[in-house]
């Protein structure tokens, strides 16, 4: 996160004087020493070396047209051609010689003013200390500008999270009614993530599409809410009938997703609707609510479908224990939990080594 | 500075107020640079170069002394100064020699001014 205060330290408070005479310097520092610190040079080579040491720190420079080894004029040019800095830093001739030729010529290279020696006191501090004002203004200005950009993608960053985090919560709250942890949720978001990463599967999705598929594929059980826990926790096999209901759990979800007004309007939602509603289907249609066969059947469903599956033939169930890793590849690959679209199947088969990282984690976890 | 010493600056052509102002009020301030002006060598050089017909030098030299005159409030010097600083950047050596002599009698002046109150 942008740091404000470190930002402003640097305070440019600075006058820099340059004139070949000492007298001259007095009398401007004598001016100015009060609500600035003075620093000097006695001609243009000394105030390009002031300028290049101190430049955070500089807010105006006074300069004098008649120098040796590089009179004004020069230093000017030089500024101009070489640098920006009479962007930032207001520079005002003070010279003896403000004929016209001398003011044009001063203006044209980025001077704020011309002002005539001797000077008087009171005039010179009016002029240089407002068009300080203005460019620190300005400064500020463009500063906190930057700080508000900043400040905006980090709250945005921060409403993306917890929306993130409201939903996980909502997730694992029901899931927890049929005896699953956070982890199984985390775990089908996962792998959906890993195998639209880094897969041939995930061609075509952007990192923001990936990110909000992954997202969406926390709620494909959200249905289960609406199901009993005599039927969501039974430990024996269900009967047609409890079947029946378990499978509404389907169309229960997307139902549910529906309903909730902010889910509507954001991007994750057709995903998620999609996912919630379809994550049963089969690449043969034989899978429910609808029926719906091959590529019928969106990709990032297809995609939480198997990691559903995989999720739970290695997890202990209600209804069964865990299966080894590859005992649970060897079941999908060999079509025995329903068929899987050739090209997925490939895919995830290729991927299964890694996907079992995420097991080693919660285990650890358990293990604390 | 008392207002002795006030009152001669001002009958030697010299504007106090406005310096001293130039100066922020700083009185004492003033004061030490307007003695500095004793080891000042601008005069000196002009003098030469005139002599030496060095056009060049002059100009400098009168420039300085406008420059340094101005800041410390020497109006008859000052005045002088820059109308030979101006004969001299147009090459005109004859017309600014015309008008030296004045400048000295006036140097002179306020040389002694500085000197005895400068003990």
């Amino acid at each position: 996160m942008v740091n404000i205060e470190e930002q402003s330290l640097v305070i440019a408070d600075t006058i820099l004087i340059v004139d070949d005479s000492e007298l001259n310097r007095v009398i401007l520092k004598e001016i100015f020493k009060d609500t600035y610190s003075i620093e000097e040079a006695e001609n243009g080579q000394q105030c390009l070396e002031k300028l290049i040491q101190k430049k955070e720190h500089i807010c105006a420079v006074l300069l004098d047209v008649m120098m040796p080894v590089m009179d004004g004029m020069e230093l000017l040019r030089r500024l101009k051609k070489d640098t920006d800095i009479l962007d930032t830093i207001p520079v005002f001739l003070i010279t003896a010689e403000a004929g016209e030729q001398v003011i044009k010529e001063g203006y044209q290279l980025g001077v704020m003013d011309v002002i005539e020696k001797p000077v008087v006191p009171y005039v010179v501090k009016r002029r240089v200390d407002s068009v300080v004002e203005l460019f620190l203004s300005r400064r500020k200005l463009s500063r906190l500008a930057e700080y508000q950009k900043q400040e905006l993608i980090n709250k945005e960053l921060e409403i993306m999270d917890l929306n993130k985090g409201m939903i996980e919560a909502l997730a694992t709250a029901i899931e927890f009614r049929s005896g699953e942890s956070g982890d199984h949720v985390q775990r089908i978001s996962g792998i959906t993530e890993y195998l639209l990463g880094n897969t041939s599967i995930g061609k075509g999705f952007s990192r923001e599409d990936i990110r909000l598929i992954s997202m969406a594929a926390i709620m494909h059980d959200v249905g289960k809410i609406a199901i009993s826990d005599m039927i969501l926790n039974k430990p024996g096999r269900l009967t047609a009938e409890e079947f029946d209901i378990m499978k509404t759990h389907t169309l229960q979800g997307a139902q549910l997703l529906e309903q909730i007004p902010q889910l509507r309007k954001h991007a994750v939602f057709h995903y998620a609707y999609d996912i919630a509603r379809y994550h049963h289907e089969r690449w043969n249609g034989k899978g429910y609510p609808d029926g719906l066969k091959g590529n019928e059947i969106p990709i990032w469903v297809q995609v939480v479908s198997i990691a559903d599956v995989y999720d739970a033939l290695v997890s202990k169930r209600v209804y069964k224990s865990a299966y080894s890793y590859d005992e649970a590849r060897k079941m999908i690959e060999e079509g025995q939990c329903g068929e899987f679209n050739p090209k997925l199947l490939e895919a995830f088969v290729k991927a299964e080594k890694e996907l079992r990282k995420l097991y080693y984690n919660t285990q650890e976890k358990k293990n604390e | 500075m008392n207002e002795k010493l006030k009152e001669q600056l001002r009958q030697a052509g010299v504007d106090v107020e406005k310096a001293v102002e130039r100066f922020m009020g700083n009185e004492d301030l003033y004061w030490k640079f307007a003695l500095r002006f004793l080891e000042d060598k601008n005069t000196q050089m002009l003098s030469e170069a005139l002599e030496k017909q060095d056009v060049k030098e002059a100009f400098a030299a009168a420039h300085n002394l406008k420059g340094v005159c101005g800041n410390l409030s020497f109006m008859y010097l000052y005045e002088i100064a820059g109308n030979m600083t101006e004969d001299l950047r147009n090459g005109c050596l004859e017309k600014a020699e015309l008008k030296f002599p004045e400048f000295q009698k006036n140097y002179q002046e306020l040389m002694g001014i500085l000197e005895e109150y400068g003990k």
